[in-house]
């Protein structure tokens, strides 16, 4: 079953990247470009026609948003995943809310969390899970929880706490060698 | 400038319901306009219960995610471990002992019964029918003395690790579970004449929130809620985990498409995880229940993506797990059903329902807020 | 609508006559189960402060603290864990990785407290009501291996193979195998404690794990200049308190230092700037004795800027550990790329000089400070009648004379007597030149000294080992010789320590052989230290006593290795050595 859906996409994006395949379950990933027209291709024609889940990672080395789309086949009980990378800044991803009423919350979600706009979402913008953010957008990776939460409500008072490495080691003296070594702090 | 007809304030009531009431199902709410005692438009508001586990997952070690996953779903929190254990194992190739793999599934199938006990109770809970959520809880307990025995916590089990289960059995575990379930089997006649053969409860479920069988694959509806509209989806039998391709079973569907339907198919789960069970404990093999895992404070899960599913009592529950060869994961998406049910599916068939019934209907949703703001 | 749907949900009436699934609390409570999750107890005793269970909380309910009463010790931290049930969530994570299964849960859940400051408490050093409940949710280390797991195997060659010539008998680690090994690794640093050179242990096996090898080496340096001896030869103290240990097996530590060194063909280079002499400041220090703790005192001498020269009367530096431990347990070409570390850090060696009193007056005058590190040279005495005869002859004098070059002892019979390195050597040696060899020691096999994998290898190198066998007399016979010795029964000691010796009857048992090989320790030989100069430094069964900085209480005379008191082991020397430095460095302000 899962042959058919890959022949197709190697008919119609010869480009296009396998990342995992089993035989009820096919991973791709094509240009950021052709995502729509695979998306398509798989609900029209390859009979990946249920929606499950739109997810979004932050792949900020990269400097990229990687997008995965996940449908499947409930005739034959298949997965298809279809990744696209797009760029992190102002990043626009086309909607699927008119081919899928349930994309609406899931893109609804992404925008709150990731800052992705889904040009196409007629509610998009509407308040989701996190009423008045003004923050960055949370779930991206340069949102540093530990610094939002020191700078919001303020420093917590430290418990004690010794490390049992650095502790030993100052005890026994490790860190005075002839050369000097630095005690390493602790993060 | 037209005034949508649907929330024009001089013809309709605008009402929040929830998010602390006791007929929403946990911490959600519901903003309502009413035309009369006819809903005319309804928005799900969800973010009450949002506590950041994604973000929290993507900073701790991959064993420290097992008492957090857990915490998305509390009546059935195997699911979590189960779905998240399975990705784990696809990225890095760990084997599962063969008797582990029946403890897991055993464990499943308790935490599905307990689930659909209370659930089934709760559906007359929020008839008035006081009775039958007590019922319904008190039966439940009877699983959760099994869970305390086998995994040393009741509700939140930490149990089922990548590579097997963190215990094997007790002693004579197999014989106390029998018991459990005797006693359940003989109980619930009484639970199903006080709310299957009760006319009122038949008036108010029966052709009430309808779930046309067109919606299933464009919302992409699972579990009980396709399954009462005639959907014969079950991961469970589609795509087979742990060992459920040797036991034997049928797919529980109705077509009544109704809340009646729905409440059905879960009766009828309760039979089916009752018969799942008795054929696990009848040819469990016996063996290790764990394979050894490495130095979990250095433990690298290979780089890679995956997207695991299961089977709950709500439907198929899906983890995406991204790992980019680090000690921490990247990415860890729950997909839980209750997202598709609870937002557009039931803003969507509210719309037209009776002020009485939305809580009717948001139980038979199983809508579970945890599921959909993680 | 069937009229029976009108009745049925009033049959829920009947229920009210029947027993009540409920209990009636607080009258009636069921205990929790037993492996019920509840409250921590701990073992302070067992505890020895890892920390292991701070690091795999993930709610940082766990915080190590210092304890009144618990000191830190060799292996023991002396910290408890404290533990904060604002934050704990019962998940038993530090249970299942706790390394000497110390913590555990017990059954108890219900506490009433007005103070909530109590709900952090340190379990077993703050009582609590269920301080003895033995029921509970155990460690089970069998079933997960969260607490300790087995040893990355090495390939080792087969004991038919290795006794037919001295190639090296563990192959050492491959890059995976050794960064697996290092991944289990918990950085606690417990065998910090232990290593008398107080290495940076769990840094460089983080590096190793991580593959860099060139800063492992790097840490290697910093107190130990000669990690590829440490890493085949090293009595490894380090593994033993190792908190991987306890359930399962410690670290190979010693291997994976061997590991790092053999990654390189060249540790000169991978050192480059890190191993150069310092700038001069003008002082000069003599090093007697180019063995463990001359060389180290020398290397970090020599990089802070002393012009150091070492003197030893044999023809090759790395003193007698070198020159006596077989090919097969340290190869000689590992010997001489670490002897370039040394020249390229600007250490001077004098080789063939006799150690004598003359020497010592020359260097006395000649340079601000002297370090004595000139080892043990004399044999120990059997003191067992017959000794004299000429086939009984000392094992360390056999083994200082090369003899995998060249001699034969094929269809031999040798007894050797001992249980320490020194008589495995000899015996694993002798097998491998051909002889029936024949191991007696006095006690049982658990007793002795040496290494205990040394004595594993031994025992299946075809050793035939006698334990409990008291030497009576050695006689001479017209063929050779005859050993004779009683059977012994251990007997308690009244004053304490290891049982006793004690003939079993009065049979005398009798072994043929042509040699005999007395390996029972060596003593030292002060001779060459003129009287002057002992006068000055505070002697002790023939060893000078120094203060900790090494010094022997005399003009700028230092000392350290085993003509001090101490463990008699290379490491020991080595960090003899480090203290030495540190010594010089001081007194030459």
């Amino acid at each position: 079953m899962i042959d058919k859906v890959k022949n197709g996409f190697e008919i119609r994006f010869p480009l296009y990247k396998l990342v995992r395949e089993q035989h009820n379950y096919l991973h791709v990933k094509v240009d950021m470009v052709s995502a729509m027209d695979a998306i398509v291709m798989a609900k029209t024609s390859l009979g990946h026609n249920v929606l499950q889940l739109i997810s979004t990672v932050d792949r900020i080395e990269d400097g990229v948003f990687q997008i995965t789309w996940i449908l499947e086949n409930y005739g034959a009980c298949t997965v298809l995943l279809i990744s696209a990378d797009f760029p992190r800044e102002n990043c626009l991803v086309p909607s699927l809310s008119q081919i899928w009423p349930a994309a609406s919350a899931f893109e609804r979600e992404i925008f709150e969390m990731y800052g992705i706009s889904f040009p196409g979402n007629p509610r998009e913008g509407e308040d989701f899970l996190l009423e008045s953010w003004k923050d960055t957008p949370p779930m991206r990776r340069d949102f540093e929880t530990e610094e939002y939460a020191m700078r919001v409500f303020g420093e917590r008072q430290p418990r004690e706490h010794i490390d049992p490495r650095q502790y030993v080691g100052d005890i026994v003296g490790e860190w005075n060698t002839p050369m000097g070594r630095k005690r390493k702090e602790e993060k | 400038m037209g005034v949508n007809p649907a929330t024009d304030p001089k013809k309709t009531t605008h009402l929040f319901f929830g998010p602390q009431h006791p007929g929403v199902t946990g911490n959600m709410s519901v903003e309502m306009w009413f035309d009369g005692d006819q809903i005319t438009k309804a928005i799900t508001h969800v973010g009450y219960l949002h506590r950041g586990f994604e973000k929290l997952m993507e900073k701790r070690l991959w064993i420290q995610n097992f008492p957090l996953v857990c915490r998305i779903c509390v009546p059935e929190p195997d699911i979590n471990e189960e779905c998240y254990a399975m990705a784990i194992e696809e990225l890095t190739g760990i084997e599962v002992p063969e008797r582990a793999k029946w403890i897991r599934t055993l464990v499943l199938e308790l935490a599905r019964l307990a689930v659909n006990l209370m659930a089934f109770g709760g559906q007359g809970g929020t008839l008035g029918l006081g009775t039958a959520a007590m019922w319904g809880i008190t039966f439940r307990d009877f699983v959760l003395d099994l869970f305390e025995e086998l995994t040393g916590a009741r509700i939140y089990h930490i149990y089922i690790q990548p590579g097997g289960v963190r215990r094997d059995l007790p002693q004579g575990f197999g014989g106390r579970v029998e018991k459990v379930l005797e006693k359940i089997e003989k109980r619930l006649p009484e639970l199903d004449r006080l709310v299957l053969n009760n006319a009122i409860f038949k008036l108010r479920t029966q052709n009430v929130g309808v779930v046309k069988p067109e919606w299933i694959e464009e919302y992409g509806l699972v579990g009980p809620v396709a399954r009462g509209s005639g959907s014969v989806r079950d991961v469970r039998k589609d795509a087979p985990y742990e060992i459920y391709s040797k036991l034997e079973f049928d797919v529980v569907t109705e077509s009544g498409n109704d809340i009646f339907a729905r409440v059905m198919v879960r009766r009828r789960e309760m039979d089916l995880s009752i018969s799942l069970i008795r054929q696990i404990l009848s040819k469990m093999p016996q063996g290790p229940v764990a394979t050894k895992l490495p130095n979990l404070t250095e433990w690298r899960v290979p780089a890679g993506e995956v997207y695991s599913r299961v089977e709950s009592s709500r439907g198929e529950y899906g983890y995406y797990v991204v790992s980019d060869g680090s000690l921490k994961p990247r990415r860890v998406h729950v997909r839980g059903p209750s997202y598709v049910h609870a937002v557009p599916l039931l803003e969507r068939m509210l719309v037209g329902a009776n002020i009485a019934d939305v809580s009717n209907i948001m139980v038979s949703l199983t809508t579970c807020p945890p599921e959909i703001e993680r | 609508m069937k009229f029976t749907d009108v009745i049925s949900p009033f049959l829920a009436w009947s229920r009210a006559a029947k027993k009540v699934d409920t209990i009636p609390y607080p009258n009636q409570q069921n205990p929790g189960a037993d492996r019920y999750r509840g409250f921590h107890i701990n073992d302070t005793s067992k505890c020895i402060g890892c920390g292991r269970c701070e690091t795999i909380c993930e709610n940082k309910a766990i915080d190590m603290v210092k304890v009144e009463g618990v000191d830190p010790a060799k292996g023991d931290s002396g910290l408890r864990p404290v533990v904060d049930y604002g934050r704990c969530c019962w998940c038993a994570l530090c249970i299942d990785v706790c390394s000497t299964g110390s913590l555990a849960f017990t059954n108890s859940y219900s506490w009433v407290t007005e103070n909530p400051d109590t709900c952090r408490y340190t379990p077993g050093v703050d009582q609590k009501p269920w301080d003895n409940q033995e029921k509970g949710f155990r460690q089970n280390n069998d079933v997960l291996g969260w607490a300790g797991s087995p040893r990355e195997q090495m390939e080792i060659e087969t004991p038919e193979k290795r006794i037919e010539n001295f190639d090296e008998v563990v192959k050492g680690y491959t890059i995976d195998q050794a960064m697996e090994e290092a991944a289990r690794c918990i950085q606690c640093g417990l065998c910090i404690s232990a290593c008398p050179a107080h290495m940076h242990i769990p840094d460089y096996l983080k590096a190793i794990a991580e593959g860099r090898f060139v800063d492992a080496v790097k840490l290697f340096y910093d107190n130990n200049p000669l990690p590829e001896m440490c890493g085949k030869v090293c009595t490894r103290q380090c593994e033993t308190v190792c908190a991987m240990g306890y359930q399962g097996e410690s670290i190979a530590i010693r291997w994976l230092k061997r590991f790092a060194c053999e990654q390189f063909e060249s540790l000169a280079d991978v050192l480059a700037l890190d191993a150069q002499p310092g700038e001069p400041n003008g002082k000069k220090v003599a090093v007697v004795g180019a063995g463990p703790s001359g060389l180290s005192a020398a290397y970090y001498l020599s990089r802070k800027g002393y012009e150091v020269h070492v003197y030893d009367r044999l023809e090759k530096g790395g003193g007698v550990s070198w020159y006596a431990i077989p090919e097969y347990r340290l190869p000689a070409d590992g010997i001489s790329k670490q002897m370039e570390v040394f020249e390229q850090a600007g250490v001077i060696f004098n080789y063939g000089k006799d150690v004598t009193k003359e020497l010592l007056t020359d260097l006395e005058n000649r340079f601000d400070a002297v370090y004595l590190a000139v080892g043990l040279q004399k044999p120990s005495d059997a003191r067992i009648e017959g000794e004299d005869i000429s086939e009984v002859k000392p094992a360390f004098d056999f083994l200082m004379n090369a003899p995998d070059k060249g001699q034969k002892l094929t269809g031999k019979k040798v007894i050797v007597i001992g249980g320490g390195n020194v008589a495995m050597d000899a015996a694993r040696t002798c097998v491998r030149l051909g002889a029936d060899v024949v191991l007696s020691y006095r006690r049982r096999i658990e007793d002795m000294p040496a290494d205990d994998e040394e004595i594993h290898e031994a025992m299946e190198e075809t050793i035939d080992f006698r334990p409990k066998t008291i030497p009576i007399r050695i006689e001479r016979t017209e063929s050779g010789i005859r050993y004779l010795y009683h059977e012994a029964k251990m007997v308690d000691n009244p004053k304490g320590g290891r049982p006793l010796p004690k003939p079993k009857d009065d049979v005398e048992h009798a072994v043929d052989a042509d040699i005999l090989f007395s390996a029972i320790g060596q003593t030292s030989d002060i001779e060459f230290i003129p009287e002057s100069m002992q006068k000055g430094m505070k002697l002790k069964w023939g060893r000078i006593i120094v203060n900790e900085s090494q010094y022997t209480g005399y003009k700028n005379f230092f000392a350290g290795g085993d003509i001090t008191p101490g463990e008699g082991d290379a490491i020991t020397a080595i960090a003899d050595g480090l203290r030495a430095v540190q010594g010089i460095i001081d007194r030459l302000r």
